[in-house]
């Protein structure tokens, strides 16, 4: 694909995938100079094969599938050189302190809705379905079923009501369980 | 039989196939437990989709800081391409068609003339964006209590190089209204200062043309875009483009964003956005806008940081008919205060009182002073004042009446503000600028000139035209008189005469108990006599404690020293006219 075709396919798909994109990889790596980075480094990827002719279908599913790889290969890094991304400790104040305070005071008095307690399977299931996606869509990105992504919803909702409603001590036994 | 978990979110989320769908409305028709556990879930994804949407990363500068990141990294990756070697570009049938499409579109161009410029906009998603992130930046911060510093460079390339820097200080308080901002010259000294301690209490002051405060109740802002300013007249003199606009336009900090966008929104403006490296290293976004104002090929220049979206400069560059100037602002300092740092920054109006001084007694003058050949400026000088101070006196000014001071090609035109007051109503003057007229009636103004009032004694107003003759007599002193020109001493014994006759009038009805001691003579200078009259008039609110074959006695000395040629030569004793010459 010549340099200017590709730019702007590049730069489209950025525009309206970026922000989600960079918010999943936040999640997983708790660490917003690492899921930047990360992000940035899918667009990349995804310009050169672009430029060497490679035909994508799906942009926006195959730059999801750079950042889980790129999350998963540094985690792998990390994890063999014994440290810890760091932790970006005003993320559960983002969740803490809504920009709306009238909207969410019902939600403000049930305690912080983070996705902190939920697997990290969860996780992806319930950011891809914040995106609209459908459950068949969700389980091709992720390689699982259809079913699977119903449960795995389903789960991932009634951990955070527990959570919501002040039963802490299950969510908290739940994560150490894991 | 109830439904699980899963099944219910399937069928909330519209998964299931029509079959499965109606069976599950039916059953949830019948069940409560399944029915308000349906409720909860959706309760769930309603609170979890809401706390998502309050997170704060990525921010609204995210997008667009990563959008440059990303291009960087582009940019960089075809670098390393182009280096680990040529491609073959002939071999792909995309570049040959691509070259055959550009040589169409050649020779199209050649045939076909070329349409009328129009108006054109580069990069517009970043010029967008950059400009509206910049817009809220300001709106944001100038809400609060802020502090401003800029410098402001007027450079005069064509014909003449000369350059002047400049620094302007702004305080701000938008929720009190309360507003300072200090105008220096390079060296430290004030060039102009204008405060606002709350709504209907404004003051200016400008020490270069007087030393008086000008008080005002609150003006309405004409225009907040320093481009209505600027005409091909007042290109030589960016330096008071700079001055009306900062006195005409909403008192505020000064934001870069607006400008940049009533420039865009110009018929045939041409705008271009680039990212460039500033002078401290920083990352800039650079707005260019080119068009025409009146006549003149007039360039926008505005650059913003790249991270904050913060304006840091602009400039304006002029070119027309052979003269080339640019007035450049620079945002030094943008800060938000504690509102009492506007308070400590806010002056004290204090209006100048002048006691009234004998200017022989405070300074003999020489005898030969007449005699002593006088500087062009000097004259110079001397005329303007006269003519200022005379389209002032003749439009009433001097009376407490309020006047229309406008900026003629002309000159400057000092109209009856009421319209029933003043002698000579449409006055202009030629040889004195704004700055002059403005200057003078800061000074009238700030000497605290009694109102007219019918109800009061005529003494009273007697008084206020004796006040007027004083501050005459202050502004005139014999090292002036000496040495005007013959022009500008008619124009004085004009405004003295109008005056002599102001006090006359007002007392020609008024006789109250006769004055025991003899009227002292004055030394012979009119200034002497002036500050009798005064004297005399200031105590006479209160009836009988002046007397006014007193006061008519020393008028008569008033006009005495120019009782002259002059008027002879006029053949009238009305006032002349000001023509331009």
């Amino acid at each position: 694909m010549e340099r200017a075709r590709a730019e702007r396919l590049v730069e489209e798909v950025f525009a309206c995938w970026g922000p989600f994109l960079v918010r999943y990889a936040l999640q997983m790596t708790r660490s917003p100079e690492a899921s930047d980075d990360i992000v940035q480094e899918a667009f990349l990827a995804l310009y050169r094969d672009l430029r060497s002719g490679k035909t994508i279908r799906d942009p926006r599913s195959w730059t999801f599938g750079a950042v889980r790889n790129q999350i998963r290969k540094r985690a792998r890094i990390l994890g063999r050189h014994g440290e810890d991304l760091t932790p970006f400790e005003d993320l559960d104040r983002f969740a803490a302190e809504p920009r709306w305070p009238d909207v969410l005071a019902e939600t403000a008095d049930e305690g912080d809705l983070t996705l902190s307690v939920l697997t990290e399977r969860e996780k992806e299931v319930v950011l891809l379905r914040l995106q609209s996606f459908k459950y068949r869509e969700i389980a091709k990105q992720l390689g699982n079923s259809e079913k699977s992504v119903a449960t795995l919803l389903a789960r991932a909702l009634k951990k955070l009501r527990r959570l919501g409603s002040g039963d802490h001590t299950g969510a908290i036994a739940e994560k150490h369980v894991r | 039989m109830h439904y699980s978990d899963p099944e219910l979110l399937a069928y909330l989320d519209g998964e299931l196939s029509w079959w499965r769908r109606i069976r599950v409305r039916r059953h949830l028709q019948l069940c409560w437990k399944c029915r308000s556990r349906a409720h909860a879930q959706e309760q769930q994804i309603l609170r979890l989709t809401r706390s998502l949407e309050a997170w704060e990363y990525p921010g609204a500068f995210w997008r667009l800081d990563q959008q440059l990141e990303l291009g960087r990294r582009l940019r960089r990756f075809e670098k390393l391409n182009e280096l680990q070697g040529p491609q073959p570009i002939l071999r792909r049938r995309s570049t040959i068609l691509a070259a055959a499409f550009t040589g169409v579109v050649v020779l199209a161009f050649l045939i076909i003339p070329a349409p009328p410029p129009r108006s054109s906009q580069a990069n517009p998603v970043l010029t967008a964006e950059a400009l509206a992130g910049a817009r809220n930046f300001e709106r944001k911060l100038y809400q609060q209590a802020v502090e401003q510093t800029l410098a402001v460079q007027v450079e005069h390339v064509k014909p003449v190089r000369k350059a002047t820097v400049s620094q302007v200080q702004i305080w701000s308080d938008a929720a009190s209204g309360r507003f300072v901002s200090r105008w220096t010259a390079q060296d430290g000294s004030l060039k102009e200062a204008l405060w606002r301690h709350g709504a209907g209490q404004e003051y200016l002051l400008r020490p270069l043309v007087s030393r008086s405060v000008t008080q005002r109740t609150e003006h309405h802002p004409s225009s907040d875009h320093i481009t209505d300013f600027l005409t091909p007249e007042t290109f030589d003199d960016l330096e008071s483009v700079f001055m009306r606009w900062m006195e005409s336009r909403s008192w505020a900090p000064v934001s870069f964003a607006p400008e940049a966008a009533e420039w865009m929104s110009g018929e045939g403006a041409i705008s271009r956005a680039e990212f460039i490296g500033g002078q401290d290293g920083s990352r800039q976004i650079r707005i260019r806008v080119e068009r025409l104002l009146n006549g003149a090929r007039a360039t926008l220049t505005v650059d913003f940081d790249r991270t904050t979206l913060q304006p840091r400069r602009m400039s304006i560059w002029l070119e027309s008919g052979g003269r080339v100037a640019e007035l450049q602002m620079i945002a030094k300092v943008i800060r938000s205060v504690r509102p009492y740092e506007v308070d400590a920054a806010l002056p004290t109006p204090e209006i100048r009182k002048v006691p009234y001084a004998n200017p022989i007694e405070a300074a003999p003058e020489p005898a030969e002073a007449a005699g002593v050949p006088v500087s062009i400026a000097s004259v110079n000088l001397a005329e303007r004042t006269t003519e200022a101070q005379f389209v002032l006196h003749a439009a009433g000014a001097c009376l407490g009446e309020p006047v229309l001071v406008e900026d003629t090609p002309g000159g400057v035109r000092v109209r009856s503000g009421n319209g029933r007051s003043g002698r000579w109503p449409g006055a202009i003057t030629s040889s004195a600028d704004l700055a002059d007229v403005l200057g003078a009636l800061a000074d009238i103004r700030g000497a605290e000139v009694l109102p007219q009032n019918p109800r009061i004694p005529p003494a009273a107003n007697a008084l206020v035209h004796a006040r007027a003759l004083e501050l005459l007599a202050q502004r005139f002193p014999r090292t002036i008189t000496s040495v005007l020109p013959e022009r500008s001493r008619h124009l004085l014994e004009s405004m003295l005469q109008s005056h002599i006759e102001g006090v006359r009038s007002a007392l020609g009805n008024y006789d109250p108990a006769p004055e025991s001691s003899p009227a002292e003579a004055p030394s012979g200078d009119w200034r002497d006599a002036t500050a009798l009259v005064y004297e005399e008039l200031s105590n006479t609110v209160e009836p009988g404690a002046v007397s006014s074959e007193r006061v008519r006695a020393l008028l008569q000395f008033l006009p005495e020293e120019f009782a002259s040629e002059s008027r002879k030569a006029a053949g009238h004793a009305e006032i002349p006219q000001v023509r331009k010459r």
